[in-house]
């Protein structure tokens, strides 16, 4: 138990405080009937009360209670910007490793493909895929993760590029390595600490791309709660209930924040050990 | 402050008498490295004579570097150091006062730095860069600043010294580069100039220029030099004394010709013995230091050289009595309980087998490589497109089986270009490549992958840190043969026995390993697939001293046991000089010349291999004073970019109307052949220079 204790008093101050953050969060998608006084979707007092003992962020236009309705909205926005983040990650990666690795003509053409991605502003093209596709849910996370990928593979080009030309990727070309194999057993593994760091920002602003969808209409659908559409109900009341939006706004920023202070942890982590060992090590000691 | 402020112009020669006298007492460095404290200096005392010349040499770890830092206050944020006393000139240095060191820096002592392209700010020219020097320490009048700035440029030897001050660093050459920064260490007149390994990232023609100015700028004692490097032949014709440092200690100090006739401490010698020579035979075998430098963080009980030490080799002093320095009879100082005792029974070491000589003519070929050309196409469009680059302009190879071939070249000559065509790493863009299993040869596309391995230059580069050693070993094994790592478990064991580790040392992971370990696992391999050829491109070059010995033995002794050739791609003439049978000298992307080792080095025909040689540093002082060199110019004329003629004529002694409009060829078949026109003459000025005396010392004989 000391030795556990002693463990965790080694990792760096943002990744445990961003997890610290984070955790409650985390519990809330798991369990929300454990921590939400109320149903989120029964209307349980009168509307637009302010804080109170009983409400403690107050009811919203039709009376649910505004804190349950925050905790149960924390399994849609997680979930959508995780998943969202893990295919911006996976296809980003694969597609920007292998471009970097590959070089020559495959990469030039591979980028400027990405370079016509990114110039569409982020919400705009989300709105458009939505549009076209439905509000499901799982349109959601893939249109989020799309307009994130084209970065992600910018990024991870990058690191292909710089791991071609190291020493084990020449030695395994030499003996006979095809591509798939130097890709999957040098490049990956070894870009992957880098590529981790990445991705806790890519989960920050899945979670802020998500929101602004909601916030927009095109998230999760009334009665669903969802941060984004909260606020949303919030700016149509804000003069006769100016803290509606408080709660949901301060666990987007919570969640945004966490993301990112776990990434600035590992990153940091991930330096520390370079001058031991590397991601294996890290990740063992995590 | 006993700096005398001088007229500019003067060139120094007003002042009064001789500066750069320094005493240091009992100078003790420690870093705090992840919660231990790691003692780099231990209580190191050295007393240096003013207009003195001082070489500092020890290994990787050894200290020597921190004690350059340390003098010059310039040590990291996680160290901590006290010293009884610092004097310069007989004045008291405050190693605590932040200002006192700023106010000192770059005016009392001042430092060149290996790498100058990472010393010199890009964004500025040289001129302000100096011209910075000059006015915080104000130097000289501010209306006198771009005069002083000329004359530092031409007094580090650069030629048109208006023009380079307006240029940035990334228009010179290495040389150059490494010359500006000299002339900016100069701008403040300091005292003691303190040079870290000043031309390690040189070649070795602009090595012996840079060696040979810095000799130069010491020469009327208004100035002393401490060159720090780990390249013992370097020091022999430059320093007046020599310490050895060892693990944070000074183990030896002495007058160089002391130091290499009768070194008194057991690690200088085995030091001496383990770095090859250029007037070595093949059949010497190279000393080696088995094992690798003390725990620094663990408190130390004894001699800090016992555990290593083939004369201490576990006596009772050694192991208890931490020696103090105690004078030899050549006046100088060693921290020995032994001093000048000559080992027993000398250590086991693995690894030397003395190398049988071997001819190497009538052997079938495992490798026949005719005109082969490799370009490389600059990027760019438009007015930015450069012409390409023809790296490796039509060359044929030849290597017998069983055969120890070098390649020899500065920097851009082709070399690792050549060797990365014949592996496959790049593909040729005409020319043949023939290569042989059993005696017939077939095009190199044919044949299967391991018919030859390669051995990289960075072992910390060439193995993937998230593999373990074992995984490392037999990745060539399974993407010929297939299967999953632990079928080779006994094939990697045995691997790792012929390279002398421990099968055990399969389950490590490469950060756990030493240099020469993991230049050991490479090797291994390498070994795995049997190839008929291994491919070594400067494969000892980033290794400690003790650690190549050790390694080049190694190549040697597998190469005995398992019969394969050798392609040693190196700039270490000395090297080649020592593991080959047979030599190839490349210039600007062409054979110059090739012949048996032993004929190369006696008698060198081309200009350029004469110059090479001439340039290597001795490891003998007495040598090295009497030398001749035969200095090329380094004008930056790029020796691809020409078409027509000789290659090399720009910088060639010989150089007439003939060289500019034909291109000498070479007889790939003959035993000995030169790419030269005038080889006889050649020939003739090669034996004038070495044999006219070394009569005027301020002119070549560094």
């Amino acid at each position: 138990m000391s030795a556990f204790i002693a463990a965790i008093r080694r990792q760096p101050a943002p990744l445990l405080a961003g997890l610290a953050i984070l955790t409650p969060f985390l519990v809330m998608c798991v369990f929300p009937g454990l921590l939400a006084p109320y149903e989120p979707l029964k209307i349980e007092a009168l509307p637009l009360l302010g804080p109170s003992r009983e409400h403690l962020l107050g009811t919203d236009e039709i009376g649910r209670d505004l804190l349950s309705r925050c905790i149960y909205a924390a399994r849609t926005d997680i979930f959508v910007s995780l998943a969202a983040a893990a295919v911006a990650f996976v296809i980003g990666t694969a597609i920007g490793l292998f471009s970097g690795y590959i070089g020559g003509r495959v990469d030039t053409v591979t980028m400027r493909l990405i370079d016509v991605l990114l110039s569409f502003p982020t919400i705009v093209l989300a709105l458009f895929l939505i549009t076209i596709f439905g509000r499901e849910q799982w349109v959601q996370i893939l249109a989020i993760g799309l307009v994130m990928m084209p970065s992600t593979a910018r990024f991870s080009r990058g690191e292909g590029l710089v791991l071609r030309g190291r020493g084990y990727v020449e030695a395994s070309r030499i003996s006979g390595g095809s591509r798939w194999h130097i890709l999957v057993k040098h490049v990956l593994p070894n870009s992957l600490a880098t590529l981790l760091v990445a991705a806790s920002v890519l989960a920050s602003s899945a979670v802020l791309i998500s929101a602004s969808l909601s916030y927009l209409g095109l998230g999760a659908q009334p009665p669903e709660p969802s941060w984004g559409n909260m606020l949303r109900a919030a700016y149509g009341v804000v003069y006769d209930a100016p803290l509606y939006g408080v709660g949901a706004g301060v666990c987007i920023s919570l969640v945004a924040g966490a993301y990112i202070l776990i990434g600035e942890g590992l990153r940091r982590k991930f330096r520390n050990d370079r001058n031991v060992g590397t991601l294996s090590s890290s990740i063992g000691g995590l | 402050m006993t700096t005398v402020h001088e007229q500019p112009g003067t060139n120094g020669s007003t002042s009064t008498g001789h500066r750069g006298a320094l005493e240091i007492d009992a100078l003790s460095v420690a870093y705090a490295v992840g919660g231990r404290r790691l003692r780099a200096l231990d209580a190191v005392s050295l007393r240096m004579a003013a207009g003195h010349r001082m070489a500092i040499v020890g290994e990787s770890g050894s200290g020597k570097s921190t004690l350059g830092l340390a003098l010059m206050g310039l040590l990291p944020r996680n160290s901590a150091s006290t010293a009884t006393g610092v004097r310069i000139d007989g004045a008291p240095v405050d190693m605590t006062s932040a200002k006192q060191l700023r106010a000192m820096r770059g005016r009392t002592m001042a430092m060149v730095f290996q790498d100058a392209k990472a010393s010199l700010d890009p964004v500025r020219t040289i001129g302000s860069q100096i011209a910075e020097v000059l006015r915080v320490h104000r130097i000289v009048p501010k209306n006198a600043i771009s005069a002083e700035v000329e004359r530092l440029l031409t007094a580090v030897e650069i030629k048109r010294p208006t023009m380079v001050a307006e240029q940035y660093p990334h228009e010179l050459s290495g040389g150059m580069r490494q010359r500006a920064m000299i002339a900016t260490a100069l701008a403040g007149r300091p005292a003691v100039l303190i040079a870290d390994e000043p031309t390690s990232a040189l070649d070795v023609t602009t090595q012996a220029t840079v060696i040979d100015l810095l000799h130069r700028l010491s020469d009327d004692g208004e100035m002393s030099t401490i060159l720090i490097t780990h390249d013992l032949a370097l020091v022999a014709g430059f320093a007046d004394s020599v310490t050895v440092m060892y693990a944070g200690e000074i183990v030896e100090v002495g007058n160089v010709d002391q130091v290499y006739s009768w070194p008194a401490h057991p690690y200088t010698r085995a030091l001496l013995a383990s770095i090859p020579s250029i007037v070595d035979s093949r059949a010497d075998v190279l000393g080696s230091i088995p094992g690798s430098l003390p725990d620094l963080t663990q408190p130390l009980v004894g001699c800090v050289f016992e555990p290593r030490c083939p004369v201490g080799n576990g006596r009772a002093e050694c192991c208890t009595i931490t020696p103090r320095p105690q004078a030899t009879d050549a006046g100088g100082l060693v921290s020995c309980h032994f001093p000048g005792e000559l080992p027993g029974e000398a250590r086991a070491d693995d690894t030397a087998v003395p190398v049988a000589l071997t001819r190497t003519t009538g052997r079938p070929p495992v490798l026949e490589m005719r005109a082969t050309v490799k370009t490389f196409h600059r990027r760019g469009f438009g007015a930015a497109r450069q012409a390409p680059v023809v790296a490796v302009g039509g060359v044929d190879l030849l290597i017998g089986e069983g055969e120890s071939v070098g390649i020899v070249g500065e920097s851009g000559s082709g070399k690792t270009t050549l060797a990365r065509v014949l592996i496959g790493l790049e593909k040729a863009d005409s020319g043949t490549v023939a290569v042989s299993l059993d005696g017939s040869l077939m095009p190199v596309e044919r044949l299967p992958r391991d018919f030859a391995q390669f051995v990289f230059q960075d072992p910390g580069d060439s193995l993937n840190p998230l593999m373990s050693v074992g995984e490392i070993i037999s990745e060539p094994l399974m993407l010929r043969d297939g299967g999953r790592a632990g079928r080779y478990r006994d094939r990697v064991g045995t691997l790792l026995d012929d390279v002398g580790l421990r099968a055990s040392m399969a389950d490590r992971r490469p950060f756990e390993l030493s240099g020469g370990q993991r230049q050991r696992v490479a090797i291994a391999r390498a070994l795995s697939t049997q190839p008929k050829l291994i491919i070594a491109d400067e494969a000892v070059a980033s290794l400690d001293m003790s650690a190549r010995g050790q390694i080049l033995n190694l190549l040697a002794r597998l190469q005995a046991e398992h019969g394969f050739a050798y392609l040693y791609i190196s700039h270490d003439l000395s090297m080649v000089r020592h593991v080959c049978d047979r030599v190839v000298v490349m210039y600007g992307g062409r054979v110059v010349e090739t012949a048996d080792a032993d004929t190369l080095f006696a008698e060198p025909q081309h200009p350029y291999t004469q110059a090479l040689i001439s340039a290597v540093p001795i490891p003998d002082p007495t040598v090295e004073r009497s030398r001749q060199r035969m200095l090329l110019r380094a004008d930056a004329v790029d020796a691809h970019a020409s078409t027509v003629g000789c290659a090399f004529r720009f910088r060639c002694p010989l150089a007439r109307e003939r060289c500019e409009v034909e291109r000498p060829t070479i007889d790939a078949a003959a035993s000995h052949g030169a790419a030269c026109h005038f080889t006889d003459e050649a020939v003739e000025l090669y034996r004038i220079d070495r044999r006219r005396p070394a009569s005027t010392p301020s002119n070549g004989a560094s």
